[in-house]
Protein backbone atom coordinates (compact mmCIF):
# COMPACT_ATOMS: atom_id res chain seq x y z
CA UNK A 1 0.00 0.00 0.00
CA UNK A 2 1.37 3.69 -0.58
CA UNK A 3 1.92 6.18 1.42
CA UNK A 4 -0.66 8.96 1.40
CA UNK A 5 2.09 11.94 2.08
CA UNK A 6 4.99 10.33 -0.05
CA UNK A 7 5.67 10.08 -3.55
CA UNK A 8 7.06 7.46 -5.50
CA UNK A 9 10.47 8.14 -7.06
CA UNK A 10 8.70 7.28 -11.03
CA UNK A 11 6.15 9.77 -10.31
CA UNK A 12 8.73 12.62 -9.68
CA UNK A 13 10.35 11.54 -12.86
CA UNK A 14 7.07 12.07 -14.77
CA UNK A 15 6.17 15.45 -13.08
CA UNK A 16 10.22 16.73 -13.46
CA UNK A 17 9.60 15.30 -17.46
CA UNK A 18 6.17 17.12 -17.80
CA UNK A 19 7.94 20.39 -15.70
CA UNK A 20 10.59 20.21 -18.16
CA UNK A 21 8.59 20.02 -21.59
CA UNK A 22 5.44 21.94 -20.41
CA UNK A 23 4.86 24.83 -22.51
CA UNK A 24 8.53 24.92 -24.02
CA UNK A 25 7.92 22.40 -26.30
CA UNK A 26 5.70 24.92 -27.94
CA UNK A 27 7.32 28.05 -28.06
CA UNK A 28 11.12 26.78 -27.75
CA UNK A 29 12.32 25.96 -31.14
CA UNK A 30 11.55 29.63 -32.12
CA UNK A 31 13.56 31.78 -29.80
CA UNK A 32 16.89 29.27 -30.21
CA UNK A 33 16.29 29.63 -34.03
CA UNK A 34 16.11 33.31 -33.62
CA UNK A 35 20.02 33.35 -31.84
CA UNK A 36 21.51 30.41 -32.83
CA UNK A 37 19.65 30.24 -36.20
CA UNK A 38 20.84 26.67 -38.03
CA UNK A 39 23.09 26.11 -34.91
CA UNK A 40 19.76 25.77 -32.71
CA UNK A 41 19.87 22.43 -31.91
CA UNK A 42 22.96 22.66 -30.83
CA UNK A 43 22.34 25.24 -28.37
CA UNK A 44 19.14 22.64 -27.51
CA UNK A 45 21.88 20.54 -26.25
CA UNK A 46 23.47 22.91 -24.69
CA UNK A 47 20.44 23.88 -22.60
CA UNK A 48 20.15 20.28 -21.51
CA UNK A 49 23.57 20.36 -20.16
CA UNK A 50 23.10 23.72 -18.47
CA UNK A 51 19.90 22.08 -17.06
CA UNK A 52 21.67 19.08 -15.82
CA UNK A 53 23.97 21.32 -14.07
CA UNK A 54 21.85 23.27 -12.21
CA UNK A 55 19.68 19.87 -11.11
CA UNK A 56 22.96 18.68 -9.86
CA UNK A 57 23.57 22.04 -7.75
CA UNK A 58 20.01 20.96 -6.50
CA UNK A 59 20.67 17.69 -5.48
CA UNK A 60 23.94 18.87 -3.63
CA UNK A 61 21.80 21.41 -1.65
CA UNK A 62 19.12 18.97 -1.19
CA UNK A 63 21.76 16.85 0.74
CA UNK A 64 22.86 19.18 2.64
CA UNK A 65 19.08 20.25 3.84
CA UNK A 66 18.00 16.59 4.20
CA UNK A 67 14.03 16.52 4.37
CA UNK A 68 13.15 20.15 3.74
CA UNK A 69 11.59 21.21 0.89
CA UNK A 70 12.79 24.59 -0.80
CA UNK A 71 11.11 27.42 1.26
CA UNK A 72 12.14 25.58 4.59
CA UNK A 73 15.82 25.93 3.09
CA UNK A 74 15.56 29.40 2.08
CA UNK A 75 15.16 30.01 6.15
CA UNK A 76 18.06 27.15 7.14
CA UNK A 77 20.48 28.66 4.94
CA UNK A 78 20.04 32.40 5.01
CA UNK A 79 17.71 32.51 8.65
CA UNK A 80 14.69 32.89 10.04
CA UNK A 81 13.60 36.73 8.62
CA UNK A 82 16.02 36.92 5.54
CA UNK A 83 14.92 33.67 4.46
CA UNK A 84 11.09 34.45 4.47
CA UNK A 85 12.15 37.71 2.65
CA UNK A 86 13.89 35.53 0.01
CA UNK A 87 10.70 32.79 0.31
CA UNK A 88 8.80 35.85 -0.70
CA UNK A 89 10.84 36.94 -3.75
CA UNK A 90 10.57 33.57 -4.72
CA UNK A 91 6.48 33.15 -4.67
CA UNK A 92 6.41 36.42 -6.60
CA UNK A 93 8.89 34.39 -9.19
CA UNK A 94 6.55 31.87 -9.28
CA UNK A 95 3.40 33.98 -9.23
CA UNK A 96 4.26 36.17 -12.72
CA UNK A 97 5.24 32.78 -13.47
CA UNK A 98 1.78 30.84 -13.64
CA UNK A 99 -0.09 34.19 -14.74
CA UNK A 100 2.73 34.09 -18.02
CA UNK A 101 1.60 30.24 -18.72
CA UNK A 102 -1.83 31.15 -18.33
CA UNK A 103 -1.59 33.93 -20.74
CA UNK A 104 0.38 31.63 -23.09
CA UNK A 105 -1.81 28.82 -23.02
CA UNK A 106 -4.96 31.26 -23.54
CA UNK A 107 -2.97 33.20 -26.24
CA UNK A 108 -2.23 29.86 -28.43
CA UNK A 109 -5.65 28.40 -27.94
CA UNK A 110 -7.57 31.57 -29.51
CA UNK A 111 -5.37 32.32 -31.96
CA UNK A 112 -4.63 29.15 -33.34
CA UNK A 113 -7.58 26.34 -32.62
CA UNK A 114 -10.36 28.51 -30.98
CA UNK A 115 -10.40 32.09 -32.77
CA UNK A 116 -14.11 32.92 -31.36
CA UNK A 117 -14.01 32.00 -28.10
CA UNK A 118 -13.11 34.49 -25.88
CA UNK A 119 -9.13 34.46 -24.05
CA UNK A 120 -10.68 34.95 -20.65
CA UNK A 121 -13.36 31.45 -20.91
CA UNK A 122 -10.34 29.25 -21.82
CA UNK A 123 -8.26 30.28 -19.30
CA UNK A 124 -11.03 30.44 -16.58
CA UNK A 125 -11.67 26.70 -17.88
CA UNK A 126 -8.11 25.40 -17.83
CA UNK A 127 -7.74 27.08 -14.51
CA UNK A 128 -11.03 25.09 -12.57
CA UNK A 129 -8.56 21.83 -13.80
CA UNK A 130 -5.26 23.30 -11.93
CA UNK A 131 -7.70 24.61 -9.25
CA UNK A 132 -9.19 21.06 -8.80
CA UNK A 133 -5.58 19.27 -9.00
CA UNK A 134 -4.54 21.51 -5.71
CA UNK A 135 -7.17 20.80 -3.89
CA UNK A 136 -6.61 17.38 -4.58
CA UNK A 137 -3.14 17.51 -3.62
CA UNK A 138 0.02 16.09 -4.66
CA UNK A 139 -0.14 13.05 -4.27
CA UNK A 140 -3.21 12.60 -6.78
CA UNK A 141 -0.90 15.04 -9.49
CA UNK A 142 1.34 12.58 -9.18
CA UNK A 143 -0.94 9.46 -9.57
CA UNK A 144 -2.59 11.26 -12.39
CA UNK A 145 0.97 11.97 -14.20
CA UNK A 146 1.40 7.76 -14.37
CA UNK A 147 -2.11 8.03 -15.98
CA UNK A 148 -0.90 11.05 -18.55
CA UNK A 149 2.30 9.83 -19.40
CA UNK A 150 2.05 7.18 -21.68
CA UNK A 151 -0.25 8.92 -23.71
CA UNK A 152 2.28 11.35 -23.83
CA UNK A 153 4.90 9.37 -24.99
CA UNK A 154 3.08 7.37 -27.43
CA UNK A 155 1.60 10.89 -29.35
CA UNK A 156 5.18 11.89 -29.06
CA UNK A 157 6.39 8.73 -30.89
CA UNK A 158 3.43 9.06 -33.39
CA UNK A 159 4.34 12.52 -34.25
CA UNK A 160 8.24 11.78 -34.62
CA UNK A 161 7.76 9.24 -36.50
CA UNK A 162 5.26 10.74 -38.80
CA UNK A 163 7.55 14.00 -39.82
CA UNK A 164 10.51 11.47 -40.63
CA UNK A 165 9.54 11.21 -44.08
CA UNK A 166 9.68 14.71 -44.44
CA UNK A 167 13.40 15.42 -42.77
CA UNK A 168 15.64 17.77 -44.72
CA UNK A 169 18.92 17.90 -43.70
CA UNK A 170 19.95 20.58 -45.80
CA UNK A 171 18.29 22.62 -43.20
CA UNK A 172 20.70 22.55 -40.49
CA UNK A 173 24.13 23.16 -42.60
CA UNK A 174 26.56 24.94 -42.33
CA UNK A 175 26.96 24.04 -38.72
CA UNK A 176 28.36 26.17 -36.12
CA UNK A 177 28.76 29.20 -39.26
CA UNK A 178 28.55 31.80 -36.50
CA UNK A 179 30.62 30.05 -33.95
CA UNK A 180 29.90 28.97 -30.76
CA UNK A 181 29.41 32.30 -28.94
CA UNK A 182 25.29 32.35 -30.17
CA UNK A 183 24.89 28.47 -29.35
CA UNK A 184 25.88 29.01 -25.86
CA UNK A 185 23.82 32.17 -25.72
CA UNK A 186 20.77 30.93 -26.63
CA UNK A 187 21.04 27.60 -24.51
CA UNK A 188 21.67 29.46 -21.66
CA UNK A 189 18.49 32.02 -22.40
CA UNK A 190 16.32 28.90 -23.03
CA UNK A 191 17.79 26.78 -19.80
CA UNK A 192 15.97 29.68 -17.74
CA UNK A 193 12.71 28.71 -19.44
CA UNK A 194 12.59 25.16 -17.53
CA UNK A 195 12.25 26.48 -14.30
CA UNK A 196 13.06 22.75 -12.23
CA UNK A 197 13.68 24.59 -8.83
CA UNK A 198 9.82 23.97 -8.72
CA UNK A 199 10.82 20.47 -8.05
CA UNK A 200 12.86 21.22 -5.20
CA UNK A 201 9.60 21.75 -3.47
CA UNK A 202 8.29 18.46 -3.81
CA UNK A 203 11.72 16.11 -3.74
CA UNK A 204 11.37 15.96 0.12
CA UNK A 205 8.27 13.71 -0.76
CA UNK A 206 10.33 10.91 -2.62
CA UNK A 207 10.08 7.99 -0.15
CA UNK A 208 13.63 6.80 -1.45
CA UNK A 209 16.18 9.23 -1.62
CA UNK A 210 18.64 7.66 -4.28
CA UNK A 211 15.71 7.09 -6.03
CA UNK A 212 14.42 10.89 -6.12
CA UNK A 213 17.43 12.23 -6.67
CA UNK A 214 17.87 9.68 -10.04
CA UNK A 215 14.46 10.35 -11.12
CA UNK A 216 14.64 14.26 -10.94
CA UNK A 217 17.92 13.73 -13.47
CA UNK A 218 16.44 11.16 -15.61
CA UNK A 219 13.28 13.55 -15.74
CA UNK A 220 15.29 16.65 -16.66
CA UNK A 221 17.76 14.37 -19.27
CA UNK A 222 14.74 12.68 -20.85
CA UNK A 223 12.58 16.00 -20.69
CA UNK A 224 15.43 17.98 -22.46
CA UNK A 225 15.92 15.10 -25.61
CA UNK A 226 12.31 15.62 -26.32
CA UNK A 227 12.89 19.52 -26.58
CA UNK A 228 16.12 18.81 -28.24
CA UNK A 229 13.95 16.68 -30.76
CA UNK A 230 10.97 18.99 -31.20
CA UNK A 231 13.81 21.91 -31.98
CA UNK A 232 16.14 19.46 -34.73
CA UNK A 233 12.90 18.34 -35.95
CA UNK A 234 11.52 21.98 -36.70
CA UNK A 235 14.57 22.90 -38.06
CA UNK A 236 14.68 19.83 -40.18
CA UNK A 237 11.05 19.66 -41.85
CA UNK A 238 10.12 23.79 -41.40
CA UNK A 239 13.82 25.00 -42.05
CA UNK A 240 15.32 27.96 -40.56
CA UNK A 241 13.10 31.00 -41.55
CA UNK A 242 9.91 29.42 -40.78
CA UNK A 243 11.20 28.46 -37.38
CA UNK A 244 12.12 32.03 -36.84
CA UNK A 245 9.26 33.35 -38.07
CA UNK A 246 6.24 31.19 -36.49
CA UNK A 247 5.06 32.01 -33.03
CA UNK A 248 4.43 28.49 -32.23
CA UNK A 249 6.74 26.51 -34.85
CA UNK A 250 6.37 23.11 -32.99
CA UNK A 251 2.60 23.38 -34.29
CA UNK A 252 2.96 24.21 -37.38
CA UNK A 253 5.68 21.51 -37.52
CA UNK A 254 2.81 19.35 -36.61
CA UNK A 255 0.46 20.96 -39.55
CA UNK A 256 3.40 19.59 -42.07
CA UNK A 257 2.49 15.82 -41.59
CA UNK A 258 0.89 14.17 -44.36
CA UNK A 259 1.60 10.33 -44.96
CA UNK A 260 0.25 9.26 -48.64
CA UNK A 261 -2.86 12.02 -48.20
CA UNK A 262 -4.29 9.56 -45.34
CA UNK A 263 -2.96 10.70 -42.13
CA UNK A 264 -3.00 14.42 -42.31
CA UNK A 265 -4.19 17.06 -39.87
CA UNK A 266 -3.13 15.36 -36.97
CA UNK A 267 -2.28 18.48 -35.05
CA UNK A 268 -4.34 17.79 -32.54
CA UNK A 269 -1.33 15.26 -31.30
CA UNK A 270 0.58 18.22 -30.00
CA UNK A 271 -2.34 20.11 -28.53
CA UNK A 272 -2.30 17.03 -26.28
CA UNK A 273 0.99 16.84 -25.45
CA UNK A 274 1.03 20.15 -24.52
CA UNK A 275 -2.03 20.55 -22.87
CA UNK A 276 -1.31 17.42 -20.89
CA UNK A 277 2.19 18.69 -19.90
CA UNK A 278 1.17 22.20 -19.45
CA UNK A 279 -1.53 21.31 -16.66
CA UNK A 280 1.33 19.14 -14.45
CA UNK A 281 3.70 22.57 -14.57
CA UNK A 282 0.95 25.03 -13.85
CA UNK A 283 -0.56 22.18 -11.03
CA UNK A 284 3.40 21.68 -9.86
CA UNK A 285 3.28 25.63 -10.06
CA UNK A 286 -0.55 26.12 -7.50
CA UNK A 287 1.00 23.46 -4.78
CA UNK A 288 4.45 25.44 -4.53
CA UNK A 289 2.79 28.61 -4.31
CA UNK A 290 0.58 26.64 -1.58
CA UNK A 291 3.46 24.91 0.37
CA UNK A 292 5.15 28.86 0.02
CA UNK A 293 2.51 30.70 1.49
CA UNK A 294 2.43 27.68 4.05
CA UNK A 295 5.38 27.86 5.27
CA UNK A 296 6.08 31.76 5.25
CA UNK A 297 3.58 32.69 6.94
CA UNK A 298 3.30 29.28 8.90
CA UNK A 299 -0.15 28.12 8.01
CA UNK A 300 -2.55 25.29 9.59
CA UNK A 301 -4.19 24.90 6.21
CA UNK A 302 -3.49 26.41 2.96
CA UNK A 303 -6.44 24.85 1.02
CA UNK A 304 -8.35 28.13 2.18
CA UNK A 305 -6.36 30.51 -0.53
CA UNK A 306 -6.79 28.03 -3.66
CA UNK A 307 -9.93 30.47 -4.80
CA UNK A 308 -8.20 34.17 -3.78
CA UNK A 309 -5.01 32.79 -6.14
CA UNK A 310 -7.02 31.49 -8.85
CA UNK A 311 -8.44 34.86 -9.18
CA UNK A 312 -5.18 36.36 -9.04
CA UNK A 313 -3.53 34.16 -11.38
CA UNK A 314 -5.90 35.12 -13.96
CA UNK A 315 -5.88 39.00 -13.49
CA UNK A 316 -1.46 38.04 -13.88
CA UNK A 317 -2.22 36.28 -16.76
CA UNK A 318 -4.48 39.14 -18.14
CA UNK A 319 -1.69 41.49 -17.36
CA UNK A 320 1.35 39.70 -18.33
CA UNK A 321 0.71 38.15 -21.88
CA UNK A 322 -0.72 41.35 -23.30
CA UNK A 323 0.37 40.86 -26.86
CA UNK A 324 2.88 38.97 -28.57
CA UNK A 325 5.58 41.49 -29.30
CA UNK A 326 5.46 42.48 -25.57
CA UNK A 327 6.13 39.68 -24.09
CA UNK A 328 9.02 38.59 -26.64
CA UNK A 329 10.34 42.10 -25.73
CA UNK A 330 10.54 41.17 -22.28
CA UNK A 331 11.53 37.83 -23.12
CA UNK A 332 14.16 38.47 -25.25
CA UNK A 333 15.55 41.03 -22.74
CA UNK A 334 15.26 40.88 -19.18
CA UNK A 335 13.21 37.61 -18.34
CA UNK A 336 16.58 35.33 -18.94
CA UNK A 337 18.47 37.65 -16.04
CA UNK A 338 15.13 37.51 -13.42
CA UNK A 339 15.50 33.82 -13.77
CA UNK A 340 19.09 33.21 -13.59
CA UNK A 341 18.87 34.89 -9.99
CA UNK A 342 16.09 32.38 -8.99
CA UNK A 343 17.52 29.71 -10.79
CA UNK A 344 21.31 29.82 -10.00
CA UNK A 345 22.24 32.59 -8.09
CA UNK A 346 20.21 31.73 -4.90
CA UNK A 347 20.82 28.48 -5.21
CA UNK A 348 24.56 29.14 -5.54
CA UNK A 349 24.48 31.32 -2.46
CA UNK A 350 22.38 28.45 -0.06
CA UNK A 351 25.24 26.00 -1.53
CA UNK A 352 27.95 28.68 -0.56
CA UNK A 353 26.22 29.41 2.98
CA UNK A 354 25.20 26.22 3.93
CA UNK A 355 28.80 24.86 3.52
CA UNK A 356 30.30 27.66 5.65
CA UNK A 357 28.09 27.38 8.10
CA UNK A 358 29.04 23.76 8.32
CA UNK A 359 32.67 24.40 7.95
CA UNK A 360 32.21 26.91 11.55
CA UNK A 361 30.56 24.52 13.35
CA UNK A 362 33.04 21.69 12.85
CA UNK A 363 35.79 24.17 13.78
CA UNK A 364 33.52 24.98 17.12
CA UNK A 365 33.29 21.44 17.73
CA UNK B 1 -18.64 40.14 -21.32
CA UNK B 2 -17.10 42.24 -18.38
CA UNK B 3 -14.87 39.78 -16.24
CA UNK B 4 -13.59 41.72 -13.45
CA UNK B 5 -17.13 42.10 -12.02
CA UNK B 6 -17.20 38.27 -13.09
CA UNK B 7 -14.62 37.81 -10.60
CA UNK B 8 -15.44 40.41 -8.36
CA UNK B 9 -18.97 38.37 -7.41
CA UNK B 10 -16.87 35.03 -7.59
CA UNK B 11 -14.80 36.60 -4.92
CA UNK B 12 -17.86 37.74 -2.96
CA UNK B 13 -19.03 33.98 -2.99
CA UNK B 14 -15.40 32.38 -1.98
CA UNK B 15 -15.54 34.79 1.22
CA UNK B 16 -19.04 33.91 2.15
CA UNK B 17 -17.75 30.07 1.01
CA UNK B 18 -14.59 29.87 3.43
CA UNK B 19 -15.33 32.05 6.03
CA UNK B 20 -16.88 29.41 8.25
CA UNK B 21 -14.12 26.95 7.50
CA UNK B 22 -11.64 29.72 8.79
CA UNK B 23 -13.58 30.42 11.94
CA UNK B 24 -13.40 27.43 12.89
CA UNK B 25 -9.55 26.54 12.24
CA UNK B 26 -8.97 28.88 15.28
CA UNK B 27 -6.07 30.53 13.79
CA UNK B 28 -4.98 33.79 13.80
CA UNK B 29 -2.10 33.15 11.30
CA UNK B 30 -4.88 31.54 8.75
CA UNK B 31 -7.66 34.43 9.39
CA UNK B 32 -4.92 37.09 8.72
CA UNK B 33 -3.21 35.20 5.53
CA UNK B 34 -7.09 34.14 4.11
CA UNK B 35 -8.29 37.57 4.38
CA UNK B 36 -4.85 39.20 3.15
CA UNK B 37 -4.37 37.41 0.00
CA UNK B 38 -8.29 38.00 -0.60
CA UNK B 39 -8.60 41.40 -0.05
CA UNK B 40 -4.85 41.40 -2.56
CA UNK B 41 -7.52 39.80 -4.58
CA UNK B 42 -9.81 42.32 -4.92
CA UNK B 43 -7.78 45.12 -4.85
CA UNK B 44 -6.00 44.04 -8.04
CA UNK B 45 -9.69 42.87 -9.76
CA UNK B 46 -10.64 46.27 -9.29
CA UNK B 47 -7.39 47.67 -10.38
CA UNK B 48 -7.50 45.68 -13.32
CA UNK B 49 -11.31 46.67 -14.12
CA UNK B 50 -10.06 50.17 -13.98
CA UNK B 51 -7.44 49.44 -16.75
CA UNK B 52 -4.38 50.61 -14.92
CA UNK B 53 -0.86 50.17 -16.48
CA UNK B 54 0.91 49.99 -13.84
CA UNK B 55 -0.68 46.39 -12.55
CA UNK B 56 1.95 44.78 -15.29
CA UNK B 57 3.95 42.56 -13.27
CA UNK B 58 6.31 41.92 -16.71
CA UNK B 59 7.22 46.07 -16.35
CA UNK B 60 8.19 45.34 -12.80
CA UNK B 61 10.91 42.68 -13.61
CA UNK B 62 12.12 45.06 -16.44
CA UNK B 63 12.64 48.20 -13.86
CA UNK B 64 14.08 45.55 -10.87
CA UNK B 65 15.88 44.70 -13.88
CA UNK B 66 17.17 47.48 -15.22
CA UNK B 67 17.94 48.84 -11.76
CA UNK B 68 20.16 45.83 -11.22
CA UNK B 69 22.16 46.60 -14.10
Amino acid sequence: MKSRTGIAARQFYIMTFGLTIGTSILVIPSGLAHTAREDAWIASLCSLMINLVMVVLYLFIARLHPGRHLFEIHEAAFGKWPGKIISLLYLFYFLILTGTLLGDLGFFMSSEIMPETPIEAIQIVFLVAAVISAGMGVVVLARLGELLFPWVLFLFLILVLTLIPQIEWNHIKPVLEGGTGPVFQAGFQSAMFQELIVMMTFLPLVQKRKSGEKAFLWGTLTGGIVLLLIVLLSILVLGIEQTENSTFPAYALAKTINIGNILQRVEGILITIWILTFFIKISLLYLSILKGIQTVFGLKAPQHLIYPLAVLFLIIAWNTYINTVYVNDIIGTVWGKFSFIFLLLIPIMIYVITLLKKMIFRKNT
Amino acid sequence: MNWSLLLLFFLLFVLFLKTPGILRLRSARDTAAFYGIWALTVIVTLADKADLSQLRPLDWVRSIMELLS
